[in-house]
Formats: C-alpha cells, structure tokens, sequence
C-alpha cells in the first residue's frame, strides 16, 4: 500500500494529462532462426474521467497467419491494493480498422484488452508477446516514437539480434540514452529515456510523428543494400505487356505532355484508393496488370501500375516513397508499438506513400498515386519538403521541393454595388491553382447537385439572411485544369446604417476553400505551424456606391512583410467607387513558434474588420 | 438491427438473362438526368420466406448503377453484417456489369468473410461481415448481387418483424418487398403522401404473399438539421407481435434475472447515500455514479439474446464498463435493492419511434423509475449529465419493459426555461478600441451538459484554444487569460465558467468617434443555441423539403455592461426591439448608465421543430433579428 502511493501521481502536475505512463517497455528479439518476437509491457496510471475513456482499452495489431499473441498478464490496481482481471470477454478479437475499408488487401487481426474497474488513481499493468509462427525473410527495420500524448515516467525500447546481424541506428528530434551489450550470442541494444513530457494539441500541428524525439533501427548494411531490397520488391511487378501498352494508346495525347497528364489522370482519379499506409498490406506489390484489371490499389499497386504505363508510354519515370502521414495525425502515440521508418539509417519503413515523378523538357511533374484532388502534376503540400527515397536499381534519398508561393494561388476579383438601403450584390470570378484548387475539389466536387446549392447557400447566407446565389465552376472534375468559378450574389441589408450613414464592411469570399483558413487564431504557440503550402491569396474587389456617396471613413492601407510573409491592403476611392485590394503571401509552409508572432501578425490584419470598414453618408 | 431489404422489379427479365453474357440497362440513368445522385439504384428487391417459428430466409437481389467517383467509393465495395448467434449471410451472386453490357464475375478471392472491426468503443468478436470487393468498377457500370441471410434464431421466437425503407439518399427506379408468411401481420407504410407505394398480396402454399412495390423515388438530399433520414423517407412497418406490451414483456423477461446484487454493491450503495434525505436525492446518487463510473465499451455479446440482453448487474458493477443496456440494468438493480421501482426501458433518441405497428425501432436503453402513475426517465449512458434525462432526449419513443407490459409513450417536451444559457459580460473599451472583459456563462439543460462535458473531457489547455478560436469573430486579436470552470463534479448547482479576454481591436475608432456592435447583440449567446446543427446554416434556404429539428426549445439571456473609455460620451444607442413569432420571442433593450451602457437580449426557441410550411416565417423572424441587431453602439471623443 505505501510502495503503491509512492508509486501514484499527484495529477495536479500534469492537468492537461489524462493518464501517466509510468513505464512502457519494447522488446523486439530477432532469434538465430530468423523468427521474429515482441514483448511489450505497460504499466499507467488513470489520472482523471477523460483517461477512463481514453486509456481504458489497449489493442495491438497482429497478424494471425503469421503470428500469435499472448497474454501474459492484464491487471487493474486500485489506490487501495485491490486486484481486478479482465473477464474472458473483456479480451476481444477483431478485425483491424483498416479491414473494414480495405478487406480486400489486409485481414489484419487487433487483440483489445477492457480494463476493468478503472477509476482515477487506478494503474493498469499489461504484458504481451507476439510469438512467430514462421521466420522473417526481411531484414529487421523500425522507428519508434519517443513521446506521446501522455506523460511518461519512464519508456525502454530494446533491440534484441543475433552478433553476426548488427542493428544500426540514428537519433531524430534529440539523441536519446543507449547502451549496446554482447552478449555470446547477441547484442542487446537498450534504449532508454525518463521524463518524457507530453504532447499537448494545437491547431494546425504538424504530425506528432514529425516533432517527436525518434530511434530509427535497421540491419540495412548501406543505402544501396535498401535500395537492392526494395527494387527486388517492386521490379518483378512492373509490366509492359499488350494490355498495358494498349491502355496507354487509349490515352495517348497530341503531345507529350498531353499523354503524360491522361496517364496519370487515370491512375490517380480513375483506379480507386484502398486507403492504406505504405506498407499495411505487406512490402510486394501486385502486378501492373492486375492492378489494372482491378482498377483499385493501395499505394504500391497505384504506383506500379503507374509506373509502368509511364515506361511503356516512353516516359522515364522515377518511383519515390515518401512520408506523408494524412491529417494532423494526433492519435494516442506513445502507447502505439513500433511504427516503421527510416532516416540516415537505411529504413524503408518509413514511408507512408508514393510518388511518381517525371521530368519532362526541364520540367517536374509530381503524381502522388493515392492523390486525385489536385491539379495532375502539381505536389500537394502534405509532401512538400518531405524526405524520399528514390526506387531504382541504384536507390537515392531525395527531399521533394517546397513550391513557391506562386504555385498555390486564390486569386479571386469582385465587383459590386452598394446602394443607400445598404442592400449589397456582386459578382466574382475565383480563379484557384495548387492548394487552393485542391481545397476547393474537397468542398465540392463530390456534392450532388442540390448539395451543392446547399452548401453555396449556406455559405453567402454568411452575409446576410435573405441571400441569394448563382454559381458556375470548371474544373471540379477534370484534375487537368485548375478551378475556375463564377459567384453571383445578392446580399439584403448587408451593411448597417445609422441614419444617413452607411457602414459597409467589404466583404472576403464567404468560401473556406479560397483561404489559408485562421493559423493564427491563438495568442500563444507551442508547436511549428502547418499552414498546408506557401501560397498567395490575391482579392480585389471594386464597389459602386449610390451616386453621390459621400465618404466619412476610409481606413489607412496596410503594409506589412516579415519572414513569414507579406499583407498588404488598400481601399481607394475611384469616382464613384470604392476599390479593395488585398494581397496576403505565405512564403514558408511550417511556421516555428518563435515566427508565430510574425504568422499571427499578417493575419490579424488581414481578417481586420476594422481595415476594411468604409463608412458613406448620402452627401446631403 | 434489422437490414432494409430493396425491392425487385425487372429481376423476371434479368434472371431469364442470367446465362447472357451481356446485360444493358436503360441507357437514360446518366449524370445529366440525375443530377442529385451518385448512383441509382435500378432495381432492388428482397424476397422473405418466414416459418411459423419465426425463422427465415430472405434474399435479396440489386443492380446500382455507378454515375460519379463518390458513387463508386460508396458502392463498389458492399458489406453485410450478421451475428453468428442469429443468422448466416451468403453470397449468391456478385458481378459488375460494364456499360457496354459485358458481365465480370467477382472472383472469389475478393468475397471475404471476417470479424467486424473494431470501430471506436465496440469489440464484438461474434459480429462478422460478407464483404464485396467489385473490380474494375468505372463510372457508368452497375454492381449486382445476390445475398441471403438466413436467420436461425430469431430474437423473438414465433414472430417476425422489419421496417423497410423505401426510400434513401440515391433514386431507386424499382424496388419490391415480398414477404411470404404464415402468420397474420400488421403493417403500415409511412410517408407516402403521394401514395407511390403500391400492394397487392395473394395465397401461395399455406402462406400469405404479401408484395409492396416502388418506382420512380427521388432520393433524399440532407438539410441542415433535418431529422433522421428514417423519419422522412418512404418506409414501411411489418410486424406479427401482436402489441407493444408484447415486446414490453419479452424484454422484461430478458431482464429479470439480471438484477441480483452483492455485498460489495451493497456496502457503495450504503456509502453513496450518506447524507441523502429524499427518494430524488437517492435516485440521483444511484444515477450520477451509474453514469459516471461506469464508462461506455462494448465487448463480446453473450446469453441467449446476446446484443439485446444486458450483463448481469453484479458483472457491470465489478468491471464499471458496458454499453446502454447495461448500465441500464445496473440502475435499475441497484435501484429496486433500495425499494424503488424501476425498470429498464427501450427506447432510440436518433430517430422517432412509430406507434401504430409494433416493430423492434429500438437502439437504446434507459431506466424508468415508478412515481404515480407514471415514471421518471433517466439516462445513465449520458455522462455529465445534470438531469436524469438528457435534454436532447425529448419526444423519443420509449417502451418501459414490465412483467405486465406497458404500451409504447414519449418522453416529454420541455419548455424553454429548461435549456437555457445565462451569459453576463463586462467589456472596459479603451481609447484604442480595444477591450478587457469578462464572461461569465452559466447553463441550465444542454448548455449545462455541454459546459461540463468540456471541463471534464478536454484538457485546460484545449479548450482555452476552442474558445480563443471561437471568440475571433468578437474582435481581431481575442486572447483570453484565464478560464475557470466550476466544479463539473458538483451536480447540485448549475455549470458556470468565466473567462477574462482582451481584444486589441473591437470598436471601429473614426477619428473622434467610436462605434462598435455589441458582442452579445443577436448574438453569440443566440448561437450557443441555434448553431448546433451541422451541415451548413439551417436557415439559408428560401424554402425547406424537410422540417427543422432542434432537439429542444430553449432559452437565452445575455447581459453586457461596455464601460466607455474616459474622455468619450454616448452620442447613440440602438433602439429596443422585440420580435415575437410562433417560432421565437426576441427582446432588446438598451440602458445608458453613469459611465456604460447596458445591453440585454432575451432569445426564446418556442419549437423543437419547425415544420417545411412554417420555415418561411421563423426564416422571416431570423433575418429580422439579424438587421436589428447590426445597429452600432456610437461614441465621441468630448
């Protein structure tokens, strides 16, 4: 009982904490025969309601050909020393998440433990192996997060290999402690950190998996040794036989590049995505053939698929992996077991995706396979800037670019009149490439008609009820072009009125997709920005106001520029009307906390009401 | 629980067809003559041979045609579910029929049968699913299949019921449902104004054949906060129970021996009711814990009627984890020990429950505590829940399981006063137009709910940043300094939070003048209450198709005090106003004081849901308030 409050936390000194990892210990044991072992031991304590909920019931991943699992033991301890064991029916056997949308290629099986009588001050205790039930032909690889979202007392990951099958590894985001003992037979790696804070969610962060400190292990001897590896995987899949050359006459083009863009428009649109990781599904791929015959793949089958009609169409394409997790990937890691990857140690496991690239005339193109909303050859930002490894007989490590803000542009060019009731109406032309383009697809494209409606409606309502909307857009679904819309609107009693005098609030597009969004909505910041892709949002609006306005109010132009980017705004007056500029650029795509002042400072002024406020009066 | 079955209707002429290699469809199901459509259903159809026992095969036949990427997402990979303690599902056909006509059979590699995954909360090993992966799927190709479910042992020994829709998101251009059946059954077919759904029936071997048949359906298109689907679209109800008091009993009977308690229930029971004085005070301990302690996971369904009955009391206790129904039933055990009369009740708070035709419509339970005549609800799945019920749980179907048997009724609507939000506000301008203020909100109902959901659920740090991010729109810059939440434990007072915020930019400064709108005008207190529906602004259409649900009428009052900066006086105030209409009552006022102004909004919600004829005129009075409340607040520099 005194060994168990010593061990207890005070949850005062974590409070955004809703449960302490007081140890999480990996064993991964390669044996002499090649067979492959895990042993996993957790030991955390409930802090309050939300770690209930959140830490209550632990599942891990198996495969149930190859491996089995076993519980050694699975307990709940209460402050005052009581013993609960999960009931038989507490320890379920399901499918994985991933095979209810991709059944197909995975049959993944998840063993999930409900902890009983968990109360704040409860510790659960949790040891399990994953035994082999066949060796591993592949050569032992991983990544392992060093910090989750909980706190941690204390977290061991250790490698276990026979002496002849040496590990290597390197460090990321901060080295981490490690021993390496040989043993007659083995060596033992043992790494080892205490203290481990916890990751706290902002809006707009990048992948936890990004930030975290990070071991990155493989038996890869070199970069070449990999690269051997994986070509071995991938090549045998490639194809250049008659069905293939024939679908690529179907979409063969006046020019190359006409030829080019119908490929990959069909891989990428047309062949449907099983939304797996990289590697969920194992590491060979099918043939290009099948994957045609089939008409959807994960990421590996796309991309062979791809390739190979790229090849046979002429082209010389270049196969690389990518880490590109999805989203903002803010799952309970830290609690989750080895994730795969790589880094100045040769891993393949890293990579989450892939792309295709071609140059062609001096130029790149980018086809990420599983991508089929953005424009055919731009590279969406999730991938800008990431590290990739180049498949081919003799494999490289590339970092694919951070496009210029140039290639991601809202452009978007308004006129308007305001009439002495303060009723508005307008038109605008919306012209949107890279990212923007890509934002407006997501809202869009897979609306049905009266979805669609729907949603414009809702959106100009913004304005004010009693709104009405017309709307046109090109390029939704033909990812060859960018998008182009035409918004008709009219906005009753928009402005507010004192009398004779008219406040008129120009507005921006009421469209989430014309926008980088609001990055900078808090005072303080923890953790680097996303902010998607460096783009530029360029509106301009001309406003006609009733004959004879006379303006009281204009506010003073904006003009600000730092290392994050540039906000510049000006209202001017042209006659009888009133013209609206605003010019916001975005020149970086992750923002680091000391920046954010910088970040939050272009956008408080660009969504300022008060800078964009112009106040008439009838000149009577 | 039940799967909706789809009707066949061209099935005679495909089935002749079946040893073809080429099937064409019409070739008018296209994009452009479908607009509102991802896929349409061509035909669908569902043949149900019952036996007296209430076992029965059904097989059902359809043919979807693909028209966009999101159809193709939606429909080229078909799932079937079954529990292995009822039924059995086969796959009797799959193929894809290409638009030139060309058939390909799926192949067998790509019918899988596996455990059902494990989605968020729920482990259920003994749940599995067929699944269909259809290759080489492109838009303008249909699906086909044929699947069976045999169901061998019915939930309800000797009877048989189902609701069938006629109606979903995509058009069906023919359905049909055949139910052949050896009892008598009830039946009812709901929303069909028009009368699109036509019957006939006949004799066939001993047995009632009973057809409804549809063509030509419009699929449904979602509005924001419509109801559920199954409240408006074409269904019917079929059952051979012969009452609710039926299915009362049976449930009951599920239930009886579930209740049993031991000594360590005992010895919680004694330590939660010191202090207690009332039989609501007792009620309300016993629920708190239930609700609180217990949290919500579903695992492996065990007993006779696995997934219908609940575990045992004592086993929910020992592991304080399990879904509604048993929680439920560890209320309601505790409950009876300590000589309350409950019950468990069924009951679904996602859709309404129809009356007339007592079919299993059921996806939850509750408790149902005796007082009179009647009974209190009470809801121990709901966490942080102030009332026994919670306040979105209003006009829900609710069937109280007794040895006797009860009749199906509702759970009351509630006025206003039971949802409310109070908000007091001080804001100091200075003479930058900025502010420093404070908020101070307490909630009654589903604000009450909503405020401690947040303080017990999010970390501090989360949602210090959901309401930075949601006070943007009051002024550029908002930072908030400090939240401080009430005790979200303590159920005998209301939920308050303050917040202290600054703005750096609020007021518009026009050289000697300063105007601004008041924070609360119209206003953000307005759209705690209103702006919960997801799916866009619920009153941005000129007219509706579907009413407007709220969950519950409700009410909100604002008070906020702006303290001018030195050296300004007022030059204007907007004027008061009221709107009263059948759907909401709004009042304004404005007061100067010595050195502020005082500004008080009374919003009352009177419906909990506006039908498509009375949309015009809530939308009317909406727009109304909405110009009203732009009117500025003006100061000028003396």
């Amino acid at each position: 009982m005194v060994l168990f409050l010593l061990l207890s936390i005070n949850p005062s000194q974590f409070p955004n904490a809703s449960g302490y990892i007081h140890k999480d210990s990996t064993v991964i044991i390669q044996h002499q025969d090649g067979k492959i072992e895990k042993i996993r031991y957790l030991k955390i304590e409930i802090l309050n309601d939300r770690g209930k909920d959140k830490l209550g019931d632990i599942s891990e991943r198996y495969d149930a050909s190859s491996q089995k699992f076993v519980i050694d033991f699975a307990k709940t301890t209460l402050p005052d020393g009581s013993v609960f064991n999960p009931e038989k029916d507490a320890i379920s056997d399901v499918s994985a998440p991933e095979v209810g949308f991709a059944t197909i290629y995975t049959d993944m099986m998840m063993k999930a433990v409900s902890f009983p009588a968990l109360r704040p001050g409860a510790i659960i205790e949790y040891r399990y192996r994953i035994e082999p039930k066949k060796e591993s032909k592949h050569p032992l690889f991983g990544r392992v997060l060093f910090r989750g979202t909980e706190p941690m007392g204390e977290k061991i990951f250790t490698i276990v290999v026979p002496r002849n099958r040496p590990v290597h590894y390197s460090f990321e985001n901060g080295e981490i402690p490690v021993s390496v003992e040989t043993t007659e037979t083995n060596l033992i790696y043992t790494f080892k950190k205490k203290d481990i804070p916890m990751f706290l969610e902002e809006m707009d962060m990048p992948s936890i998996s990004k930030l975290a400190p990070a071991i990155l292990f493989s038996q890869f001897e070199s970069m070449d040794d990999m690269g051997e590896w994986l070509y071995e995987k991938f090549s045998p899949a490639f194809s250049s036989d008659k069905v293939i050359k024939k679908k690529v006459e179907e979409l063969r083009g006046n020019t190359d590049e006409e030829t080019m863009l119908n490929i990959a428009r069909f891989v990428q649109k047309d062949v449907r995505n099983v939304s797996l990781y990289l590697w969920d599904a194992g590491y060979k791929p099918h043939k290009a053939d099948v994957v045609l015959k089939n008409m959807y793949g994960d990421p590996r089958d796309k991309a062979v698929l791809l390739y190979s009609l790229l090849k046979a169409a002429g082209f010389e394409p270049e196969m690389i992996l990518v880490s590109a997790p999805k989203g903002k990937y803010f799952a309970i890691v830290g609690l989750s077991s080895v994730l795969q990857s790589g880094g100045k140690v040769y891993s393949p496991a890293e990579f989450t995706d892939i792309v295709i690239k071609v140059n062609l005339k001096g130029k790149d193109y980018y086809f990420p396979v599983m991508e089929n909303r953005s424009r055919c050859g731009y590279l969406p930002g999730r991938y800008q800037g990431e590290k990739g490894f180049v498949v081919s007989e003799k494999g490289a490590y590339v970092t694919l670019p951070v496009l210029p803000s140039e290639e991601s542009v809202s452009r978007v060019n308004m006129t308007g009149e305001v009439d002495k009731d303060g009723n508005l109406k307008g038109e605008m032309e919306l012209f949107l490439t890279g990212e923007f383009g890509r934002y407006a697809r997501w809202a869009l494209r897979d609306r049905k008609k009266r979805e669609r409606e729907i949603y414009m409606k809702s959106a100009i309502s913004s304005l004010s009820r009693g709104s009405t909307v017309e709307y046109e857009f090109n390029g939704l679904e033909n990812i060859l072009n960018d998008v182009k819309g035409t918004v008709k609107f009219t906005a009753p009693d928009y402005c507010k009125k004192e009398g004779k005098e008219v406040t008129f609030v120009i507005p921006h597009p009421p469209f989430w997709f014309v926008d980088f969004g609001n990055p900078a909505q808090t005072f303080r910041r923890r953790y680097p920005v996303d902010i998607g892709a460096p783009g530029k949002v360029l509106y301009s609006f001309r406003v006609k106001l009733p004959e004879n306005a006379k303006i009281e109010f204009l506010p003073d132009d904006v003009n600000v520029e730092n290392e994050v980017g540039s906000i510049k705004k000006s209202i001017k007056r042209d006659g009888n009307d009133v013209v609206y500029n605003v010019e916001l650029i975005v020149k970086k795509k992750i923002i680091q906390p000391e920046e954010y002042r910088s970040l939050r400072k272009l956008f408080l002024k660009y969504r300022s009401k008060n800078t964009r406020t112009v106040i008439f009066g009838d000149g009577g | 629980m039940k799967r909706v079955f789809v009707v066949l209707g061209i099935v005679l002429i495909l089935v002749g067809c079946a040893g073809t290699k080429t099937i064409k469809l019409p070739e008018n199901i296209t994009r452009d003559n479908f607009p509102n459509a991802n896929a349409v259903v061509v035909f669908d159809s569902s043949v149900v041979d019952v036996q007296p026992d209430g076992k029965f095969l059904s097989r059902e036949h359809a043919i979807i045609k693909i028209l966009t990427m999101k159809g193709k997402a939606e429909y080229a990979d078909q799932t079937f579910s079954y529990y292995t303690m009822y039924d059995t599902v086969r796959v009797i056909r799959a193929r894809v029929i290409k638009e030139d006509g060309r058939i390909i059979d799926v192949p067998r590699e790509n019918i899988k049968d596996v455990k059902i995954p494990a989605m968020s909360k729920f482990f259920l090993p003994n749940v599995r699913m067929k699944k269909i992966t259809f290759p080489d799927v492109e838009i303008g190709d249909a699906i086909e299949y044929i699947v069976e479910d045999e169901m061998r042992a019915p939930p309800m020994e000797n009877n048989y019921d189902a609701m069938v829709m006629f109606q979903g998101t995509d058009p069906i251009l023919h359905q049909v449902y055949v139910l052949k059946i050896p009892m008598d059954v009830k039946w009812k077919v709901y929303n069909d104004e028009d009368g699109m759904v036509k019957y006939t029936n006949k004799n066939e071997k001993g047995k009632s054949v009973h057809i409804w048949e549809i063509k030509d359906v419009p699929g449904i298109i979602r509005e924001p906060l419509m109801p559920a689907i199954t409240d408006v679209a074409k269904k019917i109800l079929i059952s051979t129970v012969p009452s609710w008091k039926v299915w009362s009993k049976w449930y009951w009977g599920l239930c009886k021996d579930k209740f049993a308690v031991n000594d360590t229930m005992i010895a919680v029971m004694d330590s939660l009711l010191k202090g207690t004085k009332t039989k609501m005070d007792t009620i309300r301990a016993i629920y708190h814990y239930v609700a609180d302690e217990v949290r919500y996971v579903g695992t492996t369904m065990s007993g006779k009627k696995g997934g219908y009955e609940p575990f045992p009391a004592t086993k929910t206790f020992r592991q304080k984890y399990g879904v509604c129904r048993d929680k439920a039933a560890l209320m309601v055990a505790m409950l009876r020990h300590l000589g309350i009369e409950a019950y468990t009740v069924l009951t679904n708070p996602a859709m309404k429950v129809e009356k007339e035709i007592p079919v299993d419509q059921f996806n939850h339970a509750i408790v149902a505590i005796k007082e009179g005549d009647w009974y209190i609800f009470s809801d121990p799945t709901v966490q942080f829940c102030k009332d026994l019920l919670a306040p979105y749980e209003q006009n829900r179907g609710v069937l109280v399981c007794t040895p006797e048997g009860e009749d199906l009724a509702y759970t009351e609507i509630l006025p206003p006063d039971s949802n409310t939000s109070n908000v007091a506000a001080i804001f100091n301008l200075n003479g930058d137009g900025g502010f420093e203020g404070e908020i101070n909100i307490v909630g009654k109902g589903m604000n009450d709910m909503g405020l401690r959901m947040l303080a017990k659920m999010l970390s501090p740090d989360r949602i210090k940043q959901i309401f930075e991010g949601s006070f943007q729109s009051m002024g550029s810059g908002v930072a908030i300094d400090t939240i401080i939440f009430s005790d979200p434990q303590d159920y005998t007072k209301p939920m308050n939070i303050k917040i202290k915020l600054n703005a750096d930019e609020f007021a518009l400064v026009q050289g000697k003048k300063m105007r601004f709108t008041s924070p609360f005008s119209g206003g953000s207190s307005v759209g705690i209450s209103v702006g919960r529906g997801g799916g866009g602004d619920p009153f941005a259409l000129e007219k509706r198709n579907y009413p407007l649900y709220l969950y519950s009428k409700s009410k909100s009052i604002a008070v906020e005090r702006i303290k001018i900066p030195k050296g300004y006086r007022v030059v204007q105030i907007p004027e008061d106003y009221t709107i009263d209409s059948d759907f909401m009552t709004v009042k304004s006022t404005w007061k100067r004081k010595v050195r502020s102004i005082e500004h008080k909004t009374e919003f009352i919600m009177k419906k909990i849901e506006i039908m498509p004829e009375e949309y015009p005129s809530a939308r009317k009075a909406m727009k109304e308030m909405q110009e009203k409340s732009k009117r500025e607040v003006i100061l000028e520099k003396i």
